[in-house]
């Protein structure tokens, strides 16, 4: 997919999530778009890791929203490309693919028989070798038997065939639908505009992590809360947000939408906020 | 009267560089400004625990002078630049002799009030650069790129903590 950087690309939407499925798209989207995303697919064998995650690439509705409105990106429902691909699949196809995925599950099942088996058989052959030692300080004489390395048998090379089907998304059609996205959305859209990446601020208790280059080369520089311009909040939020960003060698940036002009653009107001230092 | 100066009472003329006494309150602060029961513990904080002179109390905004501040608002200068503005490695060592201290503005406000977004917006749209001088003019002409505040907030048991607040985006220290 080499034309991916010219023509809006689909991210594929399933109960309010917004995924990327093509391995290409990602890198445009962060050198490009500034949008970071997150990876989501992890190993199916080792679920609980989570230094190695691959596609699929979720967005926050944020992002996906800037997407869009950009004109770089559309939407597609999983759901319903799913279901009309489906439906275009005649009868002998979807036999298909059951008898390959039944196929794939048989496969699997002989497989992880024969490891056990293979396991069983090195504790037993080790056991009777040490039982052998424990008889006699002549193992030498043994030796020959002993230091026999016992033939481990060929693990079955059979690659289990897996279809991966991804479902061909549909061209960009007139469809109007934009991403819900939640009142921090103006804010994001604001620092994004300084060319800030952001991040989601989960782990440092805000809004977002905004970073002032790429965050595999920059460390970040605030942590972002949004506010109602008159929402009230206590002072004890200033003294927090202030000693947190401070910890983490950041500022807390507070911001929000101060007016909004008469062509509906939102003016948002951003204040920087650090510990005095004494 | 947008700014009263706390050497009017001249208590110490010989020994000016060390503050006995916190500066008084001017009369000009009314008693139902926000800030008045906040100024007493915030200005012995200052003059007293940190050493800054020349603090001044202004009740009017220094662009306009026809135009309250939202509370009365203090101005001084602290012993030393608060705020290590970050400099060009190479720079920082001729840049450092002969550099004036910032005037710096400080907003009392206490912990048991709430704040909003807008407030902070007010304060900042009826403040110049930097904070006007004894004399009514700057005493500092650093160039200012973005606004700055110091909040003073009043704890319960009159402990004062200071934070900095930014009118815009600005990198922040690296600590």
């Amino acid at each position: 997919m080499s034309d991916c950087s010219t023509t809006p690309f689909p991210i594929h939407t399933s109960d309010n999530r917004y995924l990327i499925l093509d391995i290409n798209v990602i890198p445009i989207l962060r050198e490009k778009y500034r949008i970071l995303g997150h990876m989501l697919g992890t190993l199916p064998q080792i679920p609980q890791q989570n230094v190695f995650l691959g596609l699929p690439m979720q967005l926050l509705p944020e992002e996906a929203k800037l997407l869009v409105d950009q004109g770089a990106a559309y939407l597609v429902d999983s759901k319903e490309v799913y279901r009309d691909w489906y439906k275009s699949l005649g009868e002998e196809e979807k036999e298909k693919i059951l008898e390959e995925r039944k196929h794939a599950e048989v496969m699997d099942g002989e497989r992880r028989k024969q490891e056990a088996d293979e396991r069983k058989r090195k504790f037993w052959e080790k056991k009777r070798l040490d039982d052998l030692k424990k008889q006699g300080g002549e193992t030498s004489l043994e030796g020959g038997s002993g230091s026999e390395t016992p033939t481990v048998s060929e693990r079955p090379e059979t690659p289990i065939q897996t279809e991966y089907v991804v479902a061909a998304p549909k061209p960009p059609s007139g469809s109007t639908e934009v991403p819900n996205v939640p009142e921090t959305y103006p804010l994001f859209k604001y620092l994004h505009e300084k060319e800030y990446y952001l991040s989601s601020g989960l782990r440092f208790g805000a809004n977002y992590v905004a970073y002032p280059g790429d965050p595999a080369r920059f460390h970040s520089h605030f942590c972002v809360n949004s506010k109602q311009f008159d929402e009230e909040f206590s002072m004890i939020d200033i003294v927090g947000g202030g000693r947190l960003g401070g910890g983490v060698k950041k500022g807390w940036l507070l911001g929000g939408v101060e007016n909004t002009d008469e062509s509906g653009k939102d003016n948002v107001r951003a204040f920087c906020v650090e510990w005095g230092g004494f | 009267m947008a700014a009263t100066t706390s050497s009017e009472s001249g208590l110490l003329p010989k020994a000016s560089s060390i503050a006995l006494a916190p500066p008084p309150i001017p009369p000009t602060v009314l008693e139902t400004d926000p800030s008045y029961p906040l100024l007493k513990p915030i200005l012995s904080y200052l003059a007293l625990a940190s050493s800054w002179t020349s603090i001044t109390i202004h009740t009017h905004s220094p662009v306009d002078p026809s135009k309250r501040l939202p509370r009365a608002m203090i101005s001084g200068i602290p012993p030393t630049n608060l705020y290590a503005e970050l400099e060009d490695p190479g720079q920082k060592k001729e840049k450092k002799v002969d550099k004036k201290i910032r005037r710096e503005w400080v907003l009392p406000s206490s912990l048991r009030e709430n704040w909003t977004l807008r407030k902070w917006a007010e304060v900042f749209d009826l403040l110049g650069d930097l904070p006007p001088g004894e004399n009514g003019e700057g005493d500092c002409d650093e160039k200012v790129e973005k606004k700055r505040i110091l909040m003073g907030i009043v704890g319960g048991d009159g402990t004062v903590v200071f934070y900095f607040v930014h009118d815009g985006i600005v990198k922040p220290r690296q600590n």
